[in-house]
């Protein structure tokens, strides 16, 4: 059995579907990347998982337990972080630290946690949380969500707000707790990032889950490219489309989709047949924006 | 529960600050019956623990308020019902912090009110200083029991606008307005006399209740039964309260 599963999980909103038979699993030590674009039913989903909202058919279990709406027995071990942090703003960090450890089964270590989350510095010490900036109130909302040394993290735009040295840092820190066997469910609108950070994708698309798989398997069913840099990229594009080959102009260079039978030297060649100076060659995969945006431009659930 | 109720109080404290409030209640009488109080008006005064009755009233409706709709505001509500407590334990331990709240302030007013009494005894004398303790604490009793009400509309309100401002607003009025209100309502009996039974009436009859065998015998004939039967219109009227906040509560999804 799975850490955390759903299965045919739906929710209406009136007429409204917000969540429509979803189902899928999250196992232990995994980086899931919940994704879609806004108002796909992403919070939706993360709040039946987290116990704050009711759903009228299937079943949530969280560690061989079930998760329902005020039957939150199983949440002992779920941390979350659930669109901003939960902070009273009269309370320093050492404050919510000591409050949110108190009916943790058995809490991390508190000033561990605070120095692995950044928040042990003289910028935090004594402050009230209502003094600190966005980055700050973040990285003690993820502190928050470590404390219980969960088992799952359900986090919702984690990275909101933070400076790259602290996104890289979280992006570290959730990396190295993921190696240790704790698992998360993520959804950011930060889609390289999660590119970088998850080992699985969720897409979801108006309440139905459209696709989930691996990252790199979602990522590998993108089309590859060949981007190149010329002197004249309007004079390669035309070569390039005269061979028949698959290509448009983005920003200031020539995208050409990979195949069998066009690849980076036969570019390479073509630019030499008509006398163009190539300044970059670049190939690879498409990113998971990209890939993202043509999978939900051919959904068949999209309006 | 023992947990929570901790995590209440340590809210209680380091959020809400509720050790402003115990200072002022008790900083109030000792200052206001000894150089302010005439000694025709010491025992009127010793009943409104010195001026710090208006302060437990408003107290008493912002309190709850906070305790209640700054989860809302925070967003601290997610993490606090996403716990392995049900909805019923997290509200209890949040009603008892009030009320624990509210008879603690009224305890402190009452040293407060007793210290301020020896001061004024001190700079005037005792003439016209004395009180009959089973009285006043029957008072003090009767004050908790009328503002366990106030408190449940606090809740109610908090509950239903998720706003802290509306709740404490609506609270102060009714503190200041319940009587008003109740004369108006006792007015309207002269109408239709089951009309007495409607809850400001009733909360207003065991707020005058002060166990005195004339007060006793004006309530029995103003409702036409036993004072008992009052009481447990009240007690009925509680549970409502109560069972409807706690129902908006628990249904809430956030």
């Amino acid at each position: 059995m799975s850490l955390l599963e759903l299965n045919h999980v739906s929710k209406s909103f009136g007429s409204y579907k917000a969540m429509d038979n979803v189902s899928f699993s999250v196992e232990p030590g995994r980086i899931v990347a919940l994704i879609g674009p806004n108002g796909a039913g992403k919070s939706t989903t993360m709040r039946a998982i987290t116990g704050l909202m009711s759903y009228s058919q299937g079943e949530v279990t969280f560690d061989g337990q079930p998760v329902r709406f005020a039957k939150t027995t199983s949440l002992a071990k779920m941390g979350n972080l659930i669109e901003y942090p939960s902070i009273y703003p009269n309370f320093t960090a050492r404050d919510h630290m000591n409050y949110y450890a108190m009916d943790a089964v058995d809490h991390a270590d508190i000033d561990e946690l605070m120095k692995l989350t950044g928040i042990d510095g003289p910028k935090f010490g004594k402050r009230k949380a209502k003094k600190f900036s966005l980055g700050m109130k973040q990285r003690l909302g993820i502190a928050i969500a470590l404390i219980r040394n969960p088992k799952l993290v359900v986090l919702d735009e984690p990275m909101n707000g933070l400076d790259p040295q602290s996104v890289r840092d979280i992006r570290a820190l959730i990396q190295s707790l993921a190696q240790k066997g704790i698992a998360f469910l993520i959804s950011s609108h930060l889609l390289d990032e999660l590119q970088r950070l998850a080992d699985d994708v969720v897409i979801i698309n108006r309440g139905k889950i459209i696709r989930q798989g691996t990252m790199s398997d979602f990522l590998g069913e993108g089309k590859a490219e060949i981007k190149v840099r010329t002197n004249d990229n309007a004079k390669m594009l035309e070569a390039a489309q005269d061979a028949g080959w698959e290509a448009h102009l983005s920003d200031d260079q020539v995208v050409i989709t990979m195949t069998a039978d066009v690849n980076a030297q036969k570019v390479l060649a073509k630019a030499t047949e008509f006398n163009l100076d190539v300044t970059d060659i670049q190939t690879g995969q498409t990113n998971l924006e990209d890939h993202l945006l043509e999978v939900l431009s051919t959904d068949s659930t999209r309006v | 529960m023992f947990t929570l109720l901790k995590q209440e109080a340590m809210k209680a404290w380091k959020q809400n600050r509720v050790y402003i409030w115990a200072i002022l209640v008790f900083l109030v009488p000792i200052i206001i019956i000894p150089l302010f109080i005439p000694a025709n008006t010491q025992s009127v005064a010793y009943g409104s623990f010195g001026g710090s009755g208006i302060i437990i009233s408003v107290a008493g409706a912002v309190l709850p308020a906070l305790t209640f709709s700054q989860e809302f505001t925070f967003g601290t509500i997610r993490p606090l019902l996403s716990r392995q407590y049900s909805r019923l334990q997290i509200f209890i331990s949040k009603l008892i912090t009030v009320l624990a709240e509210y008879i603690l302030l009224i305890a402190i007013a009452f040293a407060g009110t007793m210290l301020g009494r020896q001061i004024y005894i001190g700079m005037h004398g005792s003439s016209q200083t004395s009180i009959n303790f089973g009285d006043f604490f029957f008072a003090m009793l009767m004050e908790v029991v009328g503002g366990v009400f106030l408190i449940g509309v606090v809740i109610l309100v908090s509950n239903i606008a998720k706003s802290s401002a509306a709740a404490i607003s609506l609270g102060i009025v009714m503190s200041v307005a319940t009587p008003i209100l109740a004369a108006i309502t006792t007015y309207l009996v002269k109408f239709w006399d089951g009309f007495k039974w409607n809850p400001l009436t009733i909360l207003q009859g065991v707020q005058t209740y002060d166990n005195s065998a004339a007060t006793k015998l004006d309530l029995h004939d103003y409702f036409g039964t036993g004072m008992w039967v009052v009481f447990l219109v009240y007690a009925v009227y509680l549970v409502l309260l109560y069972g409807i906040a706690f129902s908006i509560f628990n249904r809430r999804s956030v």
